[in-house]
């Protein structure tokens, strides 16, 4: 169910402190559409860094494939990247479905290496409040809908006290491809 | 006095080698050169829920089994380096050899890692401030040899006591590349008259759960797989990351001369080694391979040879993204328009990456290459990558003439080595 | 060659570096040395009390970010990785070597590093996590789930080489490189190849370093447990006692020495005097069994190649600053070997020993004790506290001119090298 205890805002902020603790970025230069790795300098170890400090936060699982990988588990190989290591037109479209304008202008014949440099502040921000939105409906542990937030970060049961507990980011992508495609018949 | 000393010849006059293609040289050469692999599901441990699954185990009873002063070390490491040492050591004759003082060792091992219940015994007393040693030693679950097990010269230091040697004794842990430091070390030993004989190289097992998780929690490793077999698949499109094996190569380097007068067979010779490091990142490489680059026209300068003096290069080739992709460009980059006519492939398509046994088992296969003119397959080439464009030697070993050779180790962290290996006629 | 090349081709120290539990410069480690103090103090930063014994000389005073690391490495950083930066820091600034002077991939790296342990800590939040239903760990969650609290840069923290490439990192050094591992025998170690890939060209200049372990429960358990701390003396009693058989045991130190080491025309030509030669260099490897240290014959013979690789002889030296660092047994066998080899010259010669103020700082020990030996030459003092002998004559000042640096491995190796003075 789409939440409303934790505020865009919110995300972003402990986001950009994930970004300072593990870039020592000025906060000033971190921006929605700052991208970690053009714009930040950052390696692919600092991604894991900042996953993880974005887990221990919210009490989240972030993906762990991004999704052109899972396009490719589920479609078939070629199905995301061509044999030129390119972004497939139907991939693109896909992307765009998905994260709407958070990648920028993607046009066809992106290379998948320069994938990684398209996730921004933006990006990742709004993949943090699409797990936060599988919250689900009751609590798992006693059942009742009563979710409560004390610190604007952790959602907890507000009758149990247990965690949240959300789908993880792999199953997210897969679940969504599976509804896109029942819908719109892309492949 | 010193120019004389560097004109020395290093020749090799033993190896030995377990992997998981075979217990010996010779069978794994012969498995490598019929496209064999010798990765499979990781039996040593269970891997239940981790993202990879597969690895290369080397077969326990090809191991030797522990005598003496091993016992006390029950490692798989260090039965992985006696076995392979053995064998080096016997083809080489070392024991007719004299002056002991003059033959040293010099081994890249990276030690044990404890087991998730040896670290959760520590945790369990330590309250985040002290360590209650009394509780540790009154339990008496805790020995010693749990904590030395990490120690990385015991190698060394065991190898040298039992094969007798009063040499240099060199521990190198250079990570991915500390089995051709160990041997390029050593090489120059013998080079500047500072020994006669040096048993180098390098193993290790790290095939264990806390070992694997290491590299799992960093991504490193394939996670996307039809088949074990399939996984390592160096400078393809679908490389996803490294396989992790286990293995030790042995080599027993020597004076040439010296080699000659006691009529020990030679298989090859050491021409050249060089060195560098990245100084770029922790874990991602240079995008030009400069460091790369530099460790090579090292090799070449160190060896007195140009790039077209080349005519093989066994490759690092570890199947991750960043590596296959930085060691194309720095191999374009130093070898330019003949680039593409030097044939390169990668071992770890058909072993695994044993990390310090790498840069050994490595050199030992393009020796034995070049001795019977067999250029190695980089197998499951299966999907071009346009921006991986040289010749890899794809899918079937090569018959081939060859030689002098490369043989290329960039380790993590950016530390790089190259030897350049020659072919002996005399 | 005649005798003029090939004193240019001699290898010369141009700058150096170290840190260690008297300080953070050679200037402030040098005076609290002569004026009598020592490092071993009790164990901060966790309860050692529990332990055989509870001091060590630890190093203070260091921050990654006055460092000028980039700070988000520092995430991997401990006290080893800043030693290792400071010191190498400051010896290039003493070289005078910046990115112009020498050609980043002329510039060669060689440590040895002392081992680094287990973050145990740093498994918590894997190990809460894994806690189910009662029960306060449950493997089998752990190996599904629970690893993947463990933050993922925790094995990289765990790797021996990883300060290695920090520095290389932080510092742009491309040169040539190797680390080696993990005992007093692998700081000599690094010299040795220091010198070796200066005279075979393959680097302009060279870095030798040497890096202790740090000081944590862990390192302190392993110590323990593996005999190296005093028996039977208080907790709270830790001396460096060296070359007493009463007494079997050392204390752990902190600790890192760098050298710049460039050949004798290079430093000429780059206008950088030289502040001492580096002349010789002896290694043997002979494990005595159940000891714990090398046969007196391995000690000797790599003095003995030291001596003669410097092209002199055993009355030539003037000190000796030795490895003892109170394990009896090694103790006594360098005592035997330096009989064996200095006989009647070794009757009024000073043997020094720095662990007894600095700890035992393993892979650091002889890098220290070779940087400590350059001030001694260039102020023509012996800091006496530092006397084996224990004898208290305060100060002595006395010219040296060559001075022998010892260090073993518990392993069996034996490593000897000579210093002179510049201009000898």
């Amino acid at each position: 169910m789409k939440q409303t205890l934790i505020t865009e805002q919110k995300v972003f902020e402990e986001l950009k402190k994930a970004i300072i603790e593990t870039l020592r970025s000025d906060e000033a230069a971190i921006k929605t559409e700052s991208s970690l790795i053009k714009d930040l300098g950052a390696e692919s170890l600092d991604f894991l860094d900042i996953n993880y400090r974005l887990e221990q936060t919210f009490g989240i699982k972030m993906a762990r494939h991004f999704i052109l990988e899972h396009i490719e588990e589920m479609f078939g190989e070629g199905s995301a990247i061509d044999e030129n290591g390119q972004l497939t037109e139907k991939a693109i479209t896909l992307l765009k479905l998905r994260y709407g304008d958070v990648y920028g202008d993607l046009s066809e014949g992106v290379d998948m290496d320069a994938v990684p440099t398209l996730i921004t502040a933006g990006s990742m921000t709004q993949g943090v409040l699409d797990l936060l939105d599988t919250l689900p409906d009751k609590c798992t542990q006693c059942g009742n809908a009563d979710w409560k937030t004390e610190d604007g970060i952790r959602i907890k049961c507000g009758s149990c006290s247990a965690f949240a507990t959300f789908t993880n980011g792999d199953d997210l992508s897969k679940d969504w491809l599976t509804a896109v495609q029942q819908e719109k018949k892309i492949f | 006095m010193l120019k004389e000393i560097a004109k020395r010849r290093v020749v090799i006059t033993g190896a030995g080698l377990v992997t998981p293609l075979g217990r010996n040289c010779g069978e794994t050469f012969d498995k490598a050169a019929q496209g064999c692999s010798g990765i499979d599901y990781i039996t040593a441990f269970d891997t239940a829920g981790l993202p990879c699954r597969i690895g290369g185990q080397v077969d326990d009873s090809w191991l030797e089994g522990h005598e003496g002063a091993w016992q006390r070390f029950p490692s798989r490491g260090l039965r992985l380096l006696r076995t392979a040492a053995r064998e080096a050591v016997g083809s080489a004759g070392l024991a007719e050899i004299q002056r002991r003082e003059r033959i040293g060792c010099a081994i890249g091992f990276h030690g044990d890692n404890p087991s998730v219940p040896d670290l959760l015994l520590l945790h369990r007393h330590f309250d985040g401030n002290a360590l209650d040693m009394h509780r540790i030693a009154a339990e008496g679950t805790y020995p010693a040899t749990n904590f030395l097990a990490r120690k990385p010269d015991v190698a060394v230091s065991l190898m040298a006591t039992s094969l007798d040697c009063g040499g240099p004794a060199l521990s190198v842990t250079s990570a991915c590349a500390a089995g051709s430091q160990a041997i390029g070390e050593a090489f120059r030993m013998i080079r500047n008259g500072s020994a006669d004989v040096m048993v180098a190289g390098g193993g290790d097992s790290q095939l264990n759960f806390v070992g694997f998780i290491g590299f799992v929690l960093i991504k490193a490793l394939s996670s996307k797989y039809r088949e074990p077999q399939k996984a390592s698949r160096p400078f393809d499109r679908k490389r996803n990351g490294f396989v992790m094996s286990e293995g030790a190569g042995i080599v027993v380097l020597e004076d040439h001369d010296h080699a000659r007068a006691r009529g020990a067979r030679i298989m090859g010779e050491v021409l050249g080694y060089g060195a560098s490091a990245d100084a770029y990142r922790i874990t991602d490489t240079h995008p030009k391979g400069l460091g790369a680059c530099i460790a090579i026209r090292a090799a070449l300068d160190d060896a007195d040879l140009a790039p077209d003096d080349i005519q093989y290069i066994n490759a690092h080739g570890t199947s991750t993204t960043q590596n296959d992709l930085t060691e194309t460009l720095a191999v374009k980059e130093v070898f330019g328009t003949s680039a593409k006519q030097i044939p390169l492939s990668s071992n770890k398509s058909m072993i695994g990456h044993t990390i310090g046994g790498a840069g050994a088992i490595e050199a030992i296969l393009t020796l034995v290459g070049m001795e019977r003119s067999i250029m190695l397959p980089t197998i499951n080439q299966e999907f071009r990558d346009p921006k991986c464009d040289l010749d890899y030697v794809p899918n079937e070993a090569r018959l081939q003439a060859h030689e002098r050779a490369l043989s290329n180790s960039f380790g993590f962290g950016g530390q790089n080595a190259c030897l350049c290996l020659g072919r002996y006629h005399g | 060659m005649d005798a003029d090349s090939s004193r240019n081709d001699r290898v010369v120290i141009t700058g150096t570096g170290l840190v260690c539990s008297l300080g953070t410069t050679i200037q402030e480690v040098w005076n609290a040395v002569i004026s009598g103090r020592s490092g071993v103090r009790q164990i901060e930063g966790f309860n050692a009390q529990g332990f055989q014994c509870s001091v060590a000389a630890q190093v203070q005073g260091l921050d990654s970010e006055s460092l000028g690391f980039e700070p988000r490495d520092s995430r991997i950083m401990d006290v080893h990785s800043l030693m290792l930066m400071k010191s190498v820091r400051d010896a290039l600034s003493h070289a005078a070597i910046d990115n112009s002077a020498v050609p980043r991939e002329k510039l060669a790296l060689f440590a040895g590093m002392g081992m680094v342990d287990y973050r145990i800590d740093d498994l918590l939040p894997a190990v809460v996590k894994s806690g189910s239903a009662g029960k306060l760990f449950d493997y089998r969650s752990f190996y599904g789930e629970g690893y993947k609290e463990i933050h993922p840069l925790w094995p990289l923290s765990m790797l021996n080489n990883i300060s290695f490439c920090q520095v290389a990192i932080a510092l742009d050094i491309q040169g040539e490189n190797t680390v080696f591992s993990p005992d007093a025998d692998s700081g000599s170690c690094a010299v040795a190849e220091a010198m070796w890939s200066l005279q075979e060209g393959s680097a302009v200049a060279a870095l030798a370093a040497g890096v202790s372990e740090t000081i944590s429960p862990f390192s302190l358990a392993r110590a323990q447990l593996s005999g190296m701390l005093p028996s039977g003396a208080a907790p709270g009693d830790g001396n460096v006692r060296p070359f007493y058989n009463e007494q079997n045991g050392t204390v752990l130190g902190e600790g890192c020495g760098v050298l710049v080491m460039e050949l004798h025309s290079a430093a000429e030509k780059r206008g950088v005097p030289p502040l001492a030669v580096l002349s010789g260099c002896g290694r043997s490897f002979g494990k005595e069994d159940g000891a714990g240290a090398p046969t007196v014959r391995a000690i000797s013979a790599a003095m003995e190649k030291a001596i003669s690789s410097a092209e002199i002889g055993p009355c030539d030296i003037d000190l000796i600053i030795a490895h003892a660092d109170g394990m009896a047994a090694g103790d006594m066998n360098e005592i035997k070997a330096l009989q064996q080899v200095f006989g009647d010259c070794g009757r009024d010669l000073p043997v020094l020993c720095s662990k007894a103020v600095l700890g035992q700082t393993r892979a650091a020990a002889p890098v220290i004790d070779l940087v400590l030996a350059v001030s001694m030459l260039r102020e023509g003092t012996i800091p006496v506290i530092l006397r084996a002998d224990r004898s208290n004559s305060g100060v002595m000042d006395m010219p040296v001119r060559r001075i022998l640096v010892n260090a073993r491995s518990c392993e069996g190796q034996a490593v000897s090298l000579v210093l002179e003075e510049a201009g000898a």
